[in-house]
């Protein structure tokens, strides 16, 4: 049960009931599971309703994979909770911590790329692993501010994990973009250094721009369009990967009317099936 | 600076301001760490807010967007959230908004937020089968008077000194114009709340009602519950309950 290498969007409460109603030619549907942690109600109700007819991913954004305190038990066993009750085709979390000493911030902080980090992270992703009792893909962030004491490219410390946990990637491509921006790189080189024979989902999605000192710096914000620069790096990244992939089209903030989300991730489809048909004809 | 320690001086930071420590291991020169640093302060005090005006849309429209937010920086620094999942992030608000300084001179703020949190823990609560009125068509009123009779596990019942349904309701329509509105701030009001099905209620009702439903949901009976009390108000609280999914059982007594 895997999900299908096709075009998948968000599912937010603004759109339960269309979706149900419509149900729109999408692929598949993506949820953060920190949003399905009431014990009932309505959100859960929709979920199941939703997922009896379009594959499930929990994309989840609270076990704090980077905190050098471990992962907090009792939200590992609510997110266990959560797949169990609703049994999605994927599931994935961020390179990123946010939990620290009994808080949690909501949010996606960074790490520094250090040896130190790298098993703390291992660590953590054995210890989610051992409890869902299946593989999670990870992400790479958006990241605003770098560290001078890296061990190691943020790439290769996606394929150490790899190496060190059975783990799969997850590929945000708008965070390459972003934070190629804010950290002065090739977007094209880090995805040519990308361990992408291990990729199991892309995300795409909208970000934001602040000034700061004469410098633009990115803002993913998950609440607008896709840029024309991200989806040419995203066609520049399906080429290297090879082969269809399942393509999220992620938005959490001011949230469009569910066509909007529909017509983006249509333009993925199309963008994948132009370059995987291009592909085989060439192959011929 | 080991891994703990650095993210004790990160935390520290967002919530205080860039350390010099913490700024040392950016691999900026430190005018810009401020700067980039603050979009991950800004991102955290902006979706917490953001969460917090959602669970309590009533007194954002009280308050207003710009008091909300102040209020919302000063509670989110002091009460930051204890867990990752938002359903149960600052349900201690009512609490803080009744101590909080700047709120004093308004009293009715903390129930109205009680009302608004109720709401939300009655909108996510466990899904659990209710009583509806076939299941009381045929019991004799004599059983049912020594019956016990267990609230939908939704409920809260909330008694205040000031007018918390009329509050309430005007903040369902903030369109409206204020001049239109009349209530007096002296009248108390008691509420309750609860989901049937997937519908979340509130109703409001008298003091009688209130205790009537206070001591059901201790444990008394029926009887043991509407003792002392009118004959008509308990008539109508109970016909309120049984059209609106307020039981969950019936435990019927053995003698």
């Amino acid at each position: 049960m895997a999900l299908p290498k096709t075009t998948g969007i968000s599912l937010k409460p603004e759109h339960y009931q269309e979706i149900l109603t419509t149900r729109p030619n999408i692929g598949w549907l993506e949820v953060h599971p920190e949003n399905y942690m009431g014990a009932g109600g309505l959100p859960h109700r929709f979920l199941s309703a939703i997922h009896q007819h379009y594959p499930l991913s929990m994309h989840s954004v609270g076990l704090s994979l980077g905190s050098s305190e471990g992962v907090e038990p009792t939200h590992l066993n609510a997110i266990a909770q959560i797949v169990a009750r609703h049994n999605p085709q994927q599931i994935s979390e961020h390179l990123a911590w946010s939990h620290w000493n009994g808080i949690f911030l909501n949010d996606l902080l960074p790490i520094p790329y250090t040896k130190e980090f790298l098993a703390i992270v291992e660590n953590n992703i054995h210890q989610v692993q051992d409890a869902l009792k299946r593989k999670i893909l990870i992400e790479n962030p958006s990241v605003y501010i770098g560290f001078k004491d890296n061990d190691y490219s943020e790439t290769d410390f996606l394929d150490e994990l790899v190496k060190r946990t059975g783990c799969g990637l997850l590929l945000d491509i708008s965070n390459v973009f972003v934070s190629s921006n804010n950290q002065s790189y090739s977007a094209e080189k880090y995805i040519d250094n990308y361990p992408y024979k291990h990729i199991g989902e892309i995300h795409l999605a909208g970000y934001k721009q602040n000034k700061i000192d004469n410098n633009i710096l990115l803002i993913d914000d998950h609440g607008s369009i896709v840029s024309n620069e991200v989806w040419q790096l995203f066609t520049y990244t399906l080429k290297k990967v090879g082969q269809p992939t399942p393509i999220l089209l992620e938005w959490d903030t001011d949230i469009p009317e569910l066509a909007l989300l529909v017509d983006e991730a249509d333009k993925a489809q199309q963008i994948m099936d132009t370059v995987f048909c291009r592909k085989q004809i060439n192959e011929c | 600076m080991n891994a703990k320690q650095w993210q004790y001086e990160f935390i520290q930071s967002l919530f205080q301001g860039l350390s010099s420590e913490l700024s040392q291991t950016f691999a900026d020169e430190s005018t810009k760490n401020v700067e980039r640093f603050s979009v991950y302060q800004n991102n955290i005090f902006y979706s917490l807010s953001k969460a917090l005006a959602e669970l309590y849309p009533s007194i954002k429209v009280l308050v207003g967007e710009e008091f909300f937010q102040t209020t919302a920086q000063v509670y989110i620094r002091e009460n930051p959230p204890k867990t990752a999942a938002m359903v149960y992030f600052s349900w201690d608000f009512p609490n803080f908004l009744e101590d909080f300084e700047h709120t004093q001179t308004l009293p009715y703020l903390s129930d109205i937020a009680r009302l608004d949190l109720a709401r939300h823990r009655a909108y996510h609560a466990e899904d659990l089968p209710v009583l509806g009125p076939v299941d009381f068509a045929h019991l004799k009123q004599s059983t049912l008077d020594k019956a016990k009779l267990k609230l939908n596990s939704s409920t809260s019942i909330i008694n205040s000194l000031y007018p918390i349904f009329s509050i309430w309701q005007m903040c369902q329509q903030p369109e409206n114009n204020d001049a239109d509105i009349n209530i007096n701030l002296e009248q108390p009001e008691s509420v309750i709340v609860l989901r049937n099905n997937f519908e979340v209620l509130v109703f409001s009702i008298d003091d009688t009602t209130s205790d009537f439903y206070q001591l059901l949901s201790d444990g008394q009976t029926i009887c043991q519950s509407a003792a002392n009390k009118n004959l008509e108000t308990i008539t109508t609280a109970l016909a309120l309950g049984i059209e609106n999914g307020f039981f969950e059982s019936i435990e019927h007594s053995n003698d």
